[in-house]
């Protein structure tokens, strides 16, 4: 396998090379796009490196309308996992309620009016939320999203992934997994078995990666103590002298 | 070992002849480079900084197209202008404990990652005048070496670990010959050696204990 590699075409090329298929007469080539396609997808699903932030341009404010889709549809990346979503008109987020705080806060909220303050995912259908309060009024004001999207797919030769070089590896052993996995000449379970442990081991380095700068360390912003994982407390910052940034610069 | 040695160990365990080995349609150097970037990147031993321009008004910055090395983990951000490492946090936190965070401007204090990614700075740099810069501190795999050229020349890392570039050539080239459970033994050696190497690089082990000249 090469040392970097981000194009379709490239991905398949490595694959070809530890199948021993070169031409493709085992497994077409056709069917190596599919694996690698449907390594990359599950590979983000498994660990949540894309991130997006960006406009909402099925979510304007309808009035009367209580349900819209998180992203827009056909053409887009589809949603993975939301993180974060706020309203440009107020210029605030939009903090996410739970469908039994808002039974308990407001028994009408399946009808009340007004201007959308908070937003429920539970109860709707998945890719779907509710606005809390209904909007009163129709609006083009934008809403803005952060999300893990799913990427879309490799159609072309010449399209790249998303993920870094030294990920890309990973789906070139998800993608031999499925290869050696096929009821056909060439199948070897064993091999299979292999592949998906090297795919597994980058997903959860990769996890952990998303994790670890906080894993060891954490403090807060405002007020309130540190919170520290492991060894205690940090030592105090040493006193310094009044002059000392001068002294630096 | 050095880049020769490892390359001779590889054919000894193979029983192989250094001159025309079984294994001619693998390039040997390619694969020792190759096993030289997935150890790196697995075991992320190698620690690099950069410094990003910051933006005005600008929270967020891509460092897969900011840097020139790919980062596998960012470790720590240092701000230039008030020559103080920043504190890590969430963006969960941030929205906890402050009301419209993403608004205030000032010299950037405190970061976090969005992604793998991507990373934020609070409060943003002001909307004029000049923004400064950063310096990232990260893991990042290191420069591949130029094999044969740097034949007498070492990997970076500690040399207990050399082992393991081995193992995964082996476990690579048994695999391609369909001699699986051989395969798997290799992959299993090298696995563990990443793990130990993992360990050390990340947490500190190879740090001496400093306890007995400061107190407890």
């Amino acid at each position: 396998m090469p040392y970097a590699f981000k194009t379709l075409a490239q991905l398949r090329t490595a694959v070809a090379d530890k199948t021993g298929d070169r031409t493709f007469r085992i497994w077409t080539s056709a069917e190596v796009n599919k694996y690698i396609n449907d390594a990359y997808q599950d590979f983000c699903a498994d660990t949540l490196v894309l991130w997006i932030r960006g406009i909402n341009f099925l979510a304007d404010d309808l009035a009367g309308v209580a349900v819209y889709p998180i992203i827009s549809g056909e053409g887009s990346p589809t949603l993975i996992q939301l993180e974060r979503m706020f309203t440009n008109a107020r210029q605030i987020r939009m903090p996410p309620i739970s469908l039994h705080w808002l039974q308990q806060l407001d028994p009408q909220y399946l009808t009340r009016l007004g201007s959308p303050e908070y937003y429920v995912t539970e109860g709707e259908a998945i890719g779907f939320f509710r606005k809390y309060p209904i909007p009163a009024v129709t609006s083009s004001v934008p809403y803005f999203v952060e999300y893990v999207p799913r990427p879309n797919p490799l159609l072309a030769d010449g399209n790249t992934v998303l993920v870094p070089n030294h990920m890309a590896k990973a789906l070139v052993y998800g993608a031999l997994r499925r290869c050696f996995e096929r009821d056909s000449p060439g199948q070897d379970l064993r091999l299979a078995e292999h592949y998906q442990k090297r795919y597994e081991l980058y997903v959860e380095i990769t996890r952990t990666r998303k994790s670890r700068i906080l894993s060891t360390y954490r403090t807060r912003v405002m007020g309130g103590r540190g919170t520290f994982k492991r060894g205690g407390f940090p030592p105090a910052r040493p006193i310094r002298p009044p002059d000392w940034d001068t002294h630096l610069a | 070992m050095t880049w020769a040695e490892i390359r001779a160990e590889i054919f000894r365990r193979l029983e192989e002849n250094a001159v025309t080995p079984d294994f001619h349609d693998v390039s040997i150097n390619a694969l020792i480079t190759e096993a030289y970037g997935d150890f790196s990147a697995l075991s992320e031993w190698n620690e690099v900084n950069q410094d990003v321009t910051l933006i005005n008004g600008t929270t967020y910055y891509d460092l897969l197209n900011t840097l020139t090395i790919e980062p596998l983990t960012v470790r720590s951000v240092y701000n230039n202008q008030i020559k103080r490492f920043m504190n890590p946090t969430t963006y969960q936190e941030l929205d906890h404990n402050i009301d419209r965070w993403e608004f205030p401007t000032g010299n950037p204090q405190w970061f976090f990652i969005r992604g793998v990614w991507h990373l934020g700075v609070f409060p943003k740099p002001p909307t004029t005048g000049s923004p400064g810069s950063v310096k990232v501190f990260f893991k990042a795999v290191p420069a591949p070496p130029s094999l044969p050229a740097d034949d007498a020349l070492s990997p970076g890392f500690d040399h207990d670990f050399h082992e393991a570039l081995v193992f995964y050539c082996l476990s690579d080239m048994l695999e391609d010959d369909r001699e699986t459970g051989k395969a798997l033994k290799y992959y299993g050696l090298y696995r563990k050696l990443v793990a130990k190497m993992r360990k050390r690089a990340l947490e500190g082990h190879n740090q001496p204990d400093l306890t007995r000249y400061v107190g407890d």
